[in-house]
Parts: C-alpha cells; structure tokens; sequence
C-alpha cells in the first residue's frame, strides 16, 4: 500500500475511529484500526462488535492495499505531529511506514484478515434529518437515560416521529427528559432505541461530518451516514415505557425563576446537601418566598433565597439537586418555570415560551 | 423414543437437543480457533431450533452475525453435520434478548421514589394490548366472517359496518379480533383516537365519575374518540345507568360517523335485560358471530402458538392435541404451554404417549352432567323453588321449567330418557319424552320459547 494523504484529514479519521475500536474486549484485533487503500478511495475502519465506524475520503492512492495497525498508536503518533501538512502510508513486511515531513514511524501490523466486517443491512428504511436537529435533540435528553444495564429500555434514547416532530426522550425512572423538534418533511419512522453508550459518538459524528444525515433502520441496527462517515449501531428491541401518561397537565404550584438565579442557587445549596444530593424547596406563593434549603449534619446547613413570579398552594419538597441541576444544558430560554403537582407527585421544569423540552423529576422521600 | 416410523414428524432419533448438539460442536470449535476468537465470537451463541435440517443459530447482534456468517459458516456446518446427519443447512438471526439479560427485569420491586413507569407497557391511552395484532390471528371457516367483517372496518371507518357486533363464547378470539381492530387503525391512522375499554371498567369510571361529580369530565373524555371500541357488554345487562349512559354515547359517535365496535359472549338480543334501545342499536350494524374452531383450525392455531413461543411439535401431537380438547382455543393454549413446559423441563421431544398422559388433566371431563347445575340454572331463571322441581307438584309455575330441563338435558346433553326421569324426582321415562316432544313441538311456533331457551343456553 502506498497512499498519500492531508495530515490533519488522517488525523481527524483515525481520532474518530480509535473511539470506537473495542479496547476491552480478549480480541486484540478489535483494538486495530483497518486503514483500506482502494482505486481512488482510502477508508478508515473500526468496531467494538456494539458500534461500527467507516470513514472514507478521495485521496491519492499509488498501491492499493490493506493493513491493520493499533489505533491508539497511530492516533498518538499523528496528534503529537502539529506542524505537518501531509503523510505518506506505505507497507512493507508487515510494518506500515508513516512518514510526515519531520518524523518517520513503523509501526508493527496485525493480521487483517481477522479484521470483522461491518455490517451494512440490504433492507432499511431510508430517512434523513439535519444533522444539526438530530445532535441537538440526542444531546438535549441523553443524559437522563440509565446507565445501568438491567433495563435496556431505559439505558437508551427514544428516537420516534410523531405528527411531523421528532421526539426525542429517555428516562431513567428517576427523571426524564423530552425533546420535540419540527423537522420540515420527515418520513414517518418506526421508534428507535439508540443503546446510551453509543450516543456520544453518534453526536461527535453528526457535529463533525456534515449537515444532512441520512439513517437506514433494519431490523437490528441503525446506520448514520453523514459526509464521508458511516456509523453503525445496533439498536435495543425493547419497548420504550409510554411516558406521556405519567407528565402531569394539572399543577397546584408554579414558580417561575431566572434560570441562572436558580443555576446558581443550586451551586450554593450542593456544598452543603447530604450524601442524597437533597435539595429541599419552600415554596409560599403566600408569603411570596421561594428557599431552597440544605443540610448536612457532618458540614452545616444553607438557606438560600430564589427571587420567582409564584402561584398556587404552599409547599415543601425535596429533591436530589443533581438531577435538577441536569436538565439545565438543554433549557434555552432564560426564565425557568417549576410546576408542581403536591407532595408525591413529579415535577415538571420548562423554559418559559419553549415547549419542545419537558423535563419530569421525582421528588425525595423526606 | 417412540414413535420414529412417524412419517410426518422430525426423525427423533437423529435429532439431538439444541444444548446438548451446541455444547459438542463448541467443544469441537474451541479446539480449531484461538481463544480470544472463540469468546468473542461463540460466547453467546445458542441454536435457538432446528427444524427440517435447518439449525437456527441465534447470536447477539449483527457485528456477530455478519463475521459469523461470513467466516465460520463452512468450519460450523462441517461440525453441525459430524453430530447431527441431515443438517442441510444454517441460518443465522440476531437474537431478541441479550442472551445473559434476566428475563423477568419488568418483575422487579418497584423503586421507591421511581416514576411510576411500571405497567406502561400496554399503552393506557387506548388501552390496547399490543400483543393482539392480525399476524397471529389464525383466520378458519369459524371465524372468516368476523374476520372480513373487521377488515372492512378497518379499511371503511365508521361507513361500512357501524357498529360492528362481534359475538361468541369465550376464547374463541373475540378480543384478539376486536384489539387487533384497534391495532391496525392504530397504525394505519396516527391520527385517529382508539380507545378500547371493557364494559367492567366503563362501568367503574362511570361510578366514580359520578361520586366526584365529574360525569360531565367523563362524557367529554369518551366523546372524543374516532374508534371506540367495548369489549364483553353483556357485563352491562341489569345496569340501568351505565346503559342509559352508554346509549348517549354510542349516539354522538355515531352521528359524527365514529367507528364503534362491541364484543359479547351472546347476540345482543339475547343478553337478560339490556334496554330494548339498545338492542335494536347494536343490530343496526353488522353483527358476526365467531363459533367454535373446528380440527383443521384447531391445528393451525396450534401450529402458530407454537411457533411464537418457539417450539415445533410433530403432527402427531398437534393432531392429537386438537383432537382431544375440543373446548375454546385458550384451553388449547393451555394444553400446549404444559407440554412446552415439559419438553423444556426434559430437554427433549414429548412422544405421543407422553403427551396423552400430560393431556389427561387438560381434558374436561365431558361425560359428567351436570344434572344439578341445569336445575338450579332453571329454576332461578324462572324464579322458582329448585326443590320444586323434583317434587310432583302441578303448578303450572313449575311444569314449564321442569319440562324444559327435560328437554335440555336431552337436546344439549343427551342422557337417556329413563336417566333423566330418574334424576328429576324419579319419573317415568313416558314423562321425559313427552315432555321433550311438547317442547319441541312448541319451540316451532313459540319465538319466545326460543328466546327463553337461548338466554337459559348461555347462562349454562
């Protein structure tokens, strides 16, 4: 193989492949990433048996040839190789040739014969979104899905279409987090589960690679294509709880606070929260008062006030600040309102004006 | 085993049990390949079935499946083939379930402080079971009527036949028929509201609706759907209100061209006090009766139960199975989850005399009549002293009903006469048969007769 290619274009591929390949798993060629030099094209390829990755570009091919190296090797040597404008990847005796202007690596080859294929389903259904909605509504939920593996329902992200939105949600049946988008045009899909682990890299894909992504669904595994890229993904077969249900539509108290007031609030209130993360809210629509109090019987306690616009019946109740304090990423507006449905009962955040996120959060037994 | 000069069964004797050939051919694999490829790639694989010479092997995801495929395939058959003969051929399908998962996760406690997110797997805006869809509907001549009929629905909505009123004893399919319905416009129309209710819990929201003073909440609330549809009505029979309510339901439904479908274990003139208005409602649509599955369909449901839940069995046994339990096609999938059961347990096939052993406690003792039950069923429709009826009393009040219990146990159950007059107060059998004479007699001018008879053969 003898290839000659833009440094910073190697690089970018081989850091997004070397993500990928399965670094824990007894099979050492699944650590290798396979570079592929054929007719016109160069291919980087990488696996992890759950995720698969196929980046592929034009590039200036003087012998065909395949050749599997450590990834975390090459990513290394190329990111340590700043002011270099171009490679040149030769193989010779089981040891492929890295050559940039200022430095020459060898680095020892793997059997590639042993290298797994990815598989690419015959039979999809074929969609495509912007890349851009697809990111955004992935990363405005995925963080309330469970990392645990006992229900794999709830370790993954709902992706489905629902009278022209995209609905984006996950749970983990502590909080939940959904997302609607308006997607001009979108074919109807039938719902998804995208495994949680591989959410980061389906998102790193999307920021990075172009603006259309196009998803084949099969059977078993979604396929993202975007640009060059082409990740693979199996997806859960499970069914996703049907949430919609469980949101409450009636409160019996509203507060409604600048989001950074209670961003910041929050901040003071955790140096001081027990080693349940609770956070307990006072509310007095009466008395116009809205506290957030925290105790820890080893540290001290905190009072703290939140100037909020309050309606309804007094309340108190407590929660676990973390899960509050998370769906703070995707709330874009800057007024928050809190509704409450009583003791017991879950708690809905929204932005004031934005209804494509709802955020449900339980509430701490005293 | 038994019965290897079956023609039409699986060879038994070459046959070897999923585990026990998989374990062997692993054992054999491990010795061919490094160790880190045999884990990788064989850790969780099963044979999920073997059928025809086909081996199904079952593997966890579609990376598996492809690398499997491609460079095992020839190295797998060749040691399949040194076990088990007639292996013609492998296929590979990527598993349901991660084969290590615990199956029963949805079983756990729930956690205190969790949403309530348990129970959510049937969809409780509609209510419909997704398990009740068409694919596993087995259609035969008992029930191609109701089945075209729901079809028609569901490609005509609230036009061709409204409301649709299925009818037929219990478990012959009718809320399979009537979720499917609900199932497939579900899917066909997003946009249309499906709401499937039985008439119990109707009845429930309905008197709770009315203690919190929220009828108006609870009218609105059913007003809106597109496709309403209400199973097992005759729980209705008796109760004033919830008719009276569900006639002003049924009403604006279907004035605003709703589709609306009813099921019931009798025809709609027949249930025991149901308003006359509402009678006369349900038969403006299409009423369709689904009877009993007769063998050939017997057979064919057995064949897809069991295929859902995976397992094959020999015509033989199917055969039998559908031969001996003639009841409702949930005794049916009774029968064959106890000898599922039982094959899981033994790790083998069932033969034939196994499984009539098995199937002796299924079976429902259908010689024994029930003498008493008839009585007391009869005397309580005509509101009379059951002991009246094996005394010589003349009253009129008690000869009609005694005479018809003749003419049932005869006609329905047939026991000879001289039993029958024995039974009933010891009676000459002259007595029986003239008694059944006249009923008969009468059944052919008398419509009302009939209609007694009918309400007393469904509450038997």
């Amino acid at each position: 193989m003898r290839v000659t290619l833009p440094k910073n274009t190697l690089e970018q591929m081989v850091f997004r492949a070397e993500k990928v390949t399965g670094k824990n798993l007894s099979l050492t060629i699944l650590r290798a990433v396979l570079l592929v030099a054929e007719k016109k094209n160069f291919t980087v390829r990488a696996t992890n048996l759950d995720l698969g990755i196929e980046i592929q570009v034009p590039a200036q091919i003087t012998n065909e040839g395949v050749v599997a190296v450590p990834g975390d090797i090459l990513n290394s040597f190329l990111a340590n190789n700043p002011n270099s404008s171009s490679v040149v990847l030769s193989t010779k005796d089981g040891v492929l040739e890295v050559a940039t202007e200022r430095s020459v690596a060898r680095v020892k080859t793997l059997p590639h014969e042993d290298f797994p294929t990815i598989p690419k389903p015959k039979q999809t259904n074929t969609i495509s979104l912007p890349s851009k909605d697809l990111a955004s509504g992935l990363r405005a939920v995925w963080y309330a899905a469970s990392p645990s593996s006992m229900k794999p329902e709830l370790s993954s992200v709902l992706v489905v279409e629902e009278r022209g939105d995209v609905v984006f949600a996950a749970t983990d049946s502590f909080r939940l987090a959904e997302k609607r988008l308006r997607v001009k045009g979108v074919d109807s899909f039938s719902p998804l589960l995208i495994p949680l682990k591989n959410i980061t890299e389906i998102v790193r894909t999307l920021d990075q690679a172009g603006d259309v992504a196009t998803l084949q669904i099969s059977e078993n595994q979604l396929s993202v294509i975007v640009g060059e890229t082409y990740l693979t993904t199996r997806i859960i077969d499970a069914t996703f709880p049907d949430y919609k249900q469980i949101i409450p539509t009636s409160f019996t108290t509203e507060a409604t606070v600048l989001k950074d007031d209670l961003v910041n609030t929050l901040k003071i209130s955790t140096i001081f929260s027990n080693k349940f993360n609770q956070v307990l809210f006072n509310i007095s629509p009466k008395k116009k008062q809205f506290t957030v109090e925290t105790n820890n019987p080893e540290i001290g306690e905190n009072t703290t006030k939140v100037e909020a616009a309050l309606v309804g019946e007094e309340l108190a109740i407590g929660f676990n600040h973390k899960y509050i304090t998370d769906s703070f990423q995707s709330l874009t507006a800057d007024s928050t309102t809190l509704k409450f449905s009583g003791e017991g009962k879950p708690l809905v955040i929204q932005g004031v004006g934005d209804k494509t996120f709802t955020y449900l959060v339980m509430p701490m037994n005293r | 085993m038994q019965n290897v000069d079956s023609p039409s069964g699986m060879t038994q004797t070459q046959s070897m049990d999923n585990k026990e050939l998989w374990v062997l051919a692993l054992a054999e694999i491990e010795g061919g390949i490094s160790k880190a490829n045999f884990t990788t790639w064989f850790k969780d694989a099963y044979i999920s079935k073997q059928e025809d010479g086909v081996v199904y092997l079952s593997l966890p995801n579609q990376f598996v499946k492809e690398w499997v495929s491609s460079k095992y395939h020839a190295l797998l058959l060749k040691t399949l083939r040194s076990f088990v003969g007639d292996v013609r051929s492998l296929e590979y399908v990527v598993s349901r379930r991660k084969h290590d998962q615990v199956e029963d996760t949805h079983t756990l406690p729930p956690t205190p402080g969790a949403l309530p997110l348990q129970d959510l797997y049937i969809n409780k805006e509609d209510n419909l079971n997704p398990r009740y869809v068409f694919d596993s509907f087995v259609v035969g001549s008992f029930n191609e009527l109701a089945y075209a009929a729901a079809q028609q629905v569901i490609k005509n909505l609230g036009t061709s036949y409204n409301p649709l009123f299925v009818y037929g004893r219990t478990g012959y399919g009718k809320t399979h028929l009537i979720q499917g319905v609900g199932n497939v416009v579900k899917k066909n129309y997003p946009n249309k509201k499906v709401f499937y209710i039985t008439s119990e819990k109707f009845s429930q929201e309905l008197v709770n609706a009315l203690q919190s003073n929220k009828v108006n909440a609870f009218k609105e609330k059913y007003r809106k759907y597109d496709v309403f549809i209400m199973d097992d009505v005759q729980f209705l029979s008796h109760k004033e209100k919830m008719q009276e309510e569900l006639f002003h339901l049924f009403n604006t439904l279907y004035d605003s061209n709703r589709q609306i479908v009813f099921s019931s274990d009798q025809h709609p003139n027949y249930i025991p006090n149901l308003e006359e208005r509402l009678k006369s409602r349900f038969n403006a649509g299409m009423i369709v009766d689904i009877g009993a599955p007769d063998k050939e369909s017997r057979v064919a449901i057995l064949k897809a139960k069991s295929g859902l839940l995976g397992f094959s069995f020999n015509d033989e046994v199917l055969d039998h199975l559908a031969a001996t339990i003639d009841g409702n096609v949930r005794e049916l999938e009774g029968a064959l989850n106890t000898l599922v059961c039982q094959c899981q347990l033994k790790q083998r096939e069932l033969s034939l005399g196994e499984v009539k052993t098995l199937l002796k406690n299924n079976l429902r003792p259908r010689r024994i009549i029930p003498v008493k039950d008839v009585v007391r069923v009869i005397a309580d429709f005509y509101n009379i002293d059951e002991e009246s009826v094996y005394k010589k009393t003349r009253k009129k009040e008690v000869v009609k009903p005694r005479q018809l219990i003749m003419y049932i146990l005869r006609e329905d159950f047939s026991l000879p006469y001289p039993a029958i007059g024995q039974k009933i107060g010891n009676r000459d059998h002259t007595t029986v048969i003239h008694s059944y004479e006249k009923i008969k007699r009468e059944l052919g001018t008398d419509t009302e007769l009939e209609q007694e008879i009918n309400q007393i053969r469904a509450l038997l």
